[in-house]
């Protein structure tokens, strides 16, 4: 059976929704194996430390501005 | 569509416009992740400018803050304004050289959200 | 050949409670390594590759379970080489879980997104001298203009929300992305709020997703610096 084109809209728009959550939202426990796909974040799990601190930075930079 | 996708609530006038925004901001499938070693440059080519495009926008928008703030001169703004142009072209140009679009530049940072 | 490995959906409370009747990745029947008030449902699964068969079955597994407990659905692709492994996990995480848990209970996630049209950028000719400061007006302005929207948009529709996680001017054609964690009797005025928005601004659209699993209130502060 063909899809309609309004069909095939909707289930593209809600797969890119399913993987806004379910690739990068969700509770993550360190597990032993982590798919290829998310290789990339493998690096990026690395910098997550660093990066968590840049919030502070940014707040930081707010009380300077604001002195 | 079964009905586990039944997810989009409401009147749904302009898929297609949605579809290409949220592909832009790198929810797009499969991930464009250059996972191939024989383009190994091109993966580190990401990681760094993914980098340099965060601290753009925190440097940006901390400047942006202090120029509403008015807490900057106006050779400051000046300066400052033509060094995000000229940061803003070379990184269109080092995305071009690596054939990376705005949505390979993306960056998941835990608590933060994603970057893009 | 991969070995087989157990992977997780999702933690869920009531661990006494039977494990639905959907399978899971490889049409695998479901089970749960549990601790004190935590279940962690899982199964196992060899070659897993994220394609959106999998992961529309990663999210059928988590939906199923949020129809009669609480759930914190898991990234996909977190698996493990053995029970003893995922075991360790739970009770390292246990009360950030517990945590978790208590605040989604009830709730499920609504998704946000505005679409507007493009600005028209002011005349590409600089401004004399200035072309810094047109640079860094136009930004400003951009992002001024993406934040009141964001306030009229966001504002009535958090009221309704138990939390939400908003993101403002992600790209120039979505001044606004938010997820919303909404108590399940509330779901219905939300919607209702979400129409009458989009009524009241004809020169936005509004994108409403959801019901959805809470994947953006999920997560714990793991490894917070």
């Amino acid at each position: 059976m063909t899809e309609t084109p309004l069909a095939v809209q909707q289930q593209e728009v809600t797969l890119l929704e399913l993987v806004d959550r379910v690739l990068d939202n969700g509770v993550v426990l360190s597990g032993d194996i982590t798919l290829a796909v998310a290789d990339i974040d493998l690096v990026y799990v690395g910098l997550r430390a660093l990066l968590s601190s840049v919030g502070t930075i940014e707040r930081g930079g707010e009380a300077a501005a604001d002195a | 569509m079964s009905e586990l996708e039944h997810k989009l609530l409401g009147d749904v006038g302009d898929l297609p416009d949605f579809a290409s925004e949220l592909t832009h901001v790198g929810n797009a499938f499969p991930r464009r992740v250059n996972t191939d070693p024989e383009h190994v440059e091109r993966g580190l080519a990401q990681l760094v400018l993914t980098l340099v495009e965060l601290l753009r926008q925190l440097m940006e928008r901390q400047a942006l803050r202090r120029m509403e703030a008015g807490t900057l001169t106006d050779d400051e703004i000046e300066r400052l304004g033509q060094t995000f142009m000229k940061l803003d072209e070379r990184m269109k140009e080092l995305k071009a050289t690596f054939e990376l679009q705005d949505e390979d530049l993306n960056l998941n940072l835990g608590p933060l959200g994603n970057l893009l | 050949m991969p070995e087989p490995a157990l992977h997780l959906y999702a933690i869920t409370d009531r661990p006494e409670a039977e494990l639905p009747d959907v399978a899971g990745l490889d049409d695998a029947r479901l089970c749960a390594v549990r601790h004190d008030g935590l279940a962690a449902v899982c199964s196992w699964a060899t070659g897993v590759e994220a394609t959106p068969p999998a992961l529309w079955r990663h999210e059928a597994v988590a939906e199923t379970l949020m129809a009669d407990r609480s759930v914190l659905p898991a990234r996909f692709g977190i698996a493990f080489t053995d029970e003893a492994g995922l075991r360790a996990e739970l009770v390292r995480r246990e009360d950030a879980l517990a945590g978790s848990l208590r605040r989604v209970a009830g709730c499920v996630e609504l998704g946000l997104r505005v679409l507007a049209e493009p600005q028209d950028e002011p005349s590409d000719e600089p401004l004399g001298d200035q072309t810094g400061r047109a640079y860094l007006t136009i930004r400003l302005e951009a992002r001024r203009r993406a934040e009141r929207l964001a306030a009229e948009v966001h504002g009535p529709l958090a009221r309704l929300a138990e939390a939400a996680r908003e993101r403002v001017l992600l790209t120039e054609r979505l001044p606004l992305s938010a997820a919303y964690l909404v108590r399940r009797e509330r779901v219905d005025a939300f919607r209702s709020e979400v129409e009458r928005l989009a009524a009241e601004r004809p020169d936005l659209r509004l994108l409403c997703t959801g019901p959805w699993p809470p994947y953006s209130f999920a997560a714990t502060d793991e490894g917070a610096a």
